[in-house]
């Protein structure tokens, strides 16, 4: 167990280290969250004003900020391993004593890391001069950012999956982008689904999105004990899923990779 | 000695879609049958140091996946240290090493030293046995001015050198190369060479070696296996194969005027010295290369003396 933990924990770390240093990528990220919390500040700011409502902005767009963090931290992971199957070089790692996908979701789960940490730190303070202090009691902020990480490894995980379809699909690519778009309206990517009408949040909520970026993001402004166990049980039913997917691609990709190699 | 890789009547046959494209191919999809490897045995004892050598196509890279675990065979048998290899890859990881010279297993974004320490951790190594075995490995395969770069900055030579390196971090008992000198010039053929060989003797590792160049088996092994399309057609020691066929040299000279002037010498009737004091006497030499009948001559020679 422990050594198992450490075999993928020095991909996690790897993958880290590079994503630190990989400057030009973080401040792109950066750029790009600042220009969406200011944009999205200004909009809060006008409608709050029409309807009288002065919280308005600064719920949304801490609300924004989590959300960001999680979406906008994800990796290509599906890209990576489609073309790890494509190239063959999955079969070159059949003989070595680690399971190929548990290594690159690992490293995938570094380079998300690096990406939330720092839109955490650095968003955090753009947020907070852009509307003030957080909608949440600091109290709750740890079981908020692990509830926040989490979702975005179910994330990184479910686009490792979308990869691994490589098996059956010509473009893993159009899928990617197709689940991107869905997660994007369903998950309540830039506004909470609170807004939306009735029906749209009824069929959102068959969706993976709804919990895995939603209900956890939404921890955010509504923090109750059962807003948080609502969200923990569906993220981990959605992962049942997910894994039990990834399990039975990867294990069909076993098999085939068995009789063509690479 | 105990046989450490034993191969019976091993098969290999890939099917292949016919007609990819299209409707018709995408619902009646025809297919061929490819024998890349054709009831191939033979045995391989500890130690010792095995060239496969044959021409493109011929099944090398296939049989190599079968012994090191990554293809399951069509059908017939083969042991690697008592293990059916497919069949047992975690246990049979840790006691062999592989390197496909046309694939890296090293990050290509990493320097050096940062994938040694995942392959590391791959094999669970801890820390100061791996760094015991590194700086060994280190000093052996002389490339301590590579450990900062990353991969993608080495020269193919480099590589190389690294890539062997990576695969003999877990101490395995047997090495599979698959074509290691490809694509390597004169000097960095030769320096690979030496340091396979020098390893392979200093920790009694058995080497399968896979190549096209006939130089390459002379200079690192003491036993050869020629096959071709799938077939074994040759397998002695390196010795025999010299003296009943690689007796011919294959010379070129260039004369002042730049002429080229080719001769085959048989060194069994001629000796070289003589052959080339003739040239000498005859000719301006400003240039000469003296090499092995390549593979193809070999081959039409074994084929035409059975
Ligand atoms: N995954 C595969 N699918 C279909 N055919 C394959 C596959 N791998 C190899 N073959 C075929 O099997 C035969 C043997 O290939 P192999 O790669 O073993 O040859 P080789 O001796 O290594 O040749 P080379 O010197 O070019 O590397 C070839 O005809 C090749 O086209
Ligand atoms: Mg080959």
């Amino acid at each position: 167990m422990t050594e198992t933990l450490l075999k993928y924990g020095a991909f996690f770390r790897a993958a880290f280290k590079q994503g630190l240093l990989n400057r030009g990528m973080l401040s792109g990220l950066l750029f790009f969250l600042f220009i969406l919390l200011f944009i999205y500040n200004r909009l809060w700011e006008v409608i709050g004003i029409q309807d009288n409502n002065s919280s308005l902005n600064t719920i949304y767009i801490w609300y924004l900020l989590f959300a960001e963090m999680i979406i906008l931290s994800l990796p290509k992971p599906d890209r990576v391993l489609t073309d790890d199957i494509r190239s063959g070089t999955m079969a070159y790692y059949i003989n070595k004593p680690i399971s190929f996908f548990l290594m690159r979701y690992a490293e995938a789960l570094g380079s998300m890391t690096v990406s939330f940490l720092v839109m955490g730190g650095v968003g955090s303070l753009m947020t907070l001069s852009l509307t003030g202090v957080p909608p949440f009691e600091w109290r709750y902020f740890p079981l908020i950012i692990i509830m926040c990480w989490l979702s975005s490894a179910i994330n990184v995980l479910f686009y490792c999956g979308i990869g691994l379809s490589a098996l059956w699909l010509e473009s893993t690519r159009t899928l990617a982008v197709a689940v991107e778009r869905l997660a994007f309206i369903f998950g309540g990517a830039i506004f909470p689904l609170s807004i939306y009408p009735d029906w749209f949040v009824d069929i959102a909520r068959w969706t993976p999105f709804y919990s895995v970026y939603y209900l956890t993001i939404k921890l955010v402004y509504d923090f109750s004990w059962t807003n948080l166990f609502e969200a923990a049980v569906l993220n981990s039913l959605w992962t049942v899923l997910i894994v039990g997917f990834v399990g039975f691609a990867y294990h069909h990709l076993n098999k085939k990779v068995n009789i063509y190699g690479g | 000695m105990t046989d450490i890789i034993k191969v019976d009547r091993l098969c290999k046959k890939f099917r292949l879609k016919k007609n990819a494209a299209g409707l018709k191919g995408l619902f009646h999809p025809e297919y061929k049958t490819v024998t890349a490897v054709d009831r191939l045995s033979f045995n391989i004892k500890e130690g010792e140091r095995v060239a496969f050598i044959g021409p493109n196509g011929a099944g090398k890279s296939t049989t190599i996946k079968m012994l090191s675990s990554i293809l399951h065979p069509t059908s017939g048998t083969a042991e690697v240290m008592g293990l059916i290899p497919w069949e047992n890859r975690r246990r049979l990881a840790y006691h062999i090493g592989t390197v496909f010279g046309q694939r890296s297993q090293l990050w290509y974004n990493l320097p050096v030293q940062d994938s040694f320490g995942l392959i590391g951790k791959i094999y669970g190594l801890d820390d100061i046995e791996f760094r015991r075995r590194l700086s060994k490995l280190v000093r052996l395969f002389e490339i301590r001015d590579l450990l900062g770069h990353p991969t993608r900055s080495l020269s193919l030579g480099q590589r190389m050198r690294c890539e062997i390196v990576a695969s003999l971090i877990h101490r395995p008992q047997i090495l599979f190369l698959d074509e290691p000198t490809i694509g390597l010039d004169v000097t960095a053929k030769e320096i690979i060479r030496n340091l396979v060989k020098k390893q392979a003797l200093e920790e009694n590792t058995t080497l399968l070696l896979t190549s096209h160049d006939t130089d390459d088996m002379e200079k690192v092994c003491d036993r050869v296996i020629i096959i071709n399309k799938g077939r074994l057609i040759f397998d002695d020691s390196i010795h025999a194969l010299k003296e009943s066929y690689l007796n011919k040299k294959y010379i070129e000279v260039t004369d002042d005027s730049g002429a080229k002037i080719k001769t085959v010498v048989d060194t069994k009737t001629t000796p070289v010295k003589k052959a080339l004091d003739e040239l000498v006497q005859k000719y301006h030499i400003t240039d000469i290369t003296v090499e092995n009948p390549p593979m193809e001559e070999i081959i039409k020679e074994i084929y035409r003396r059975d």
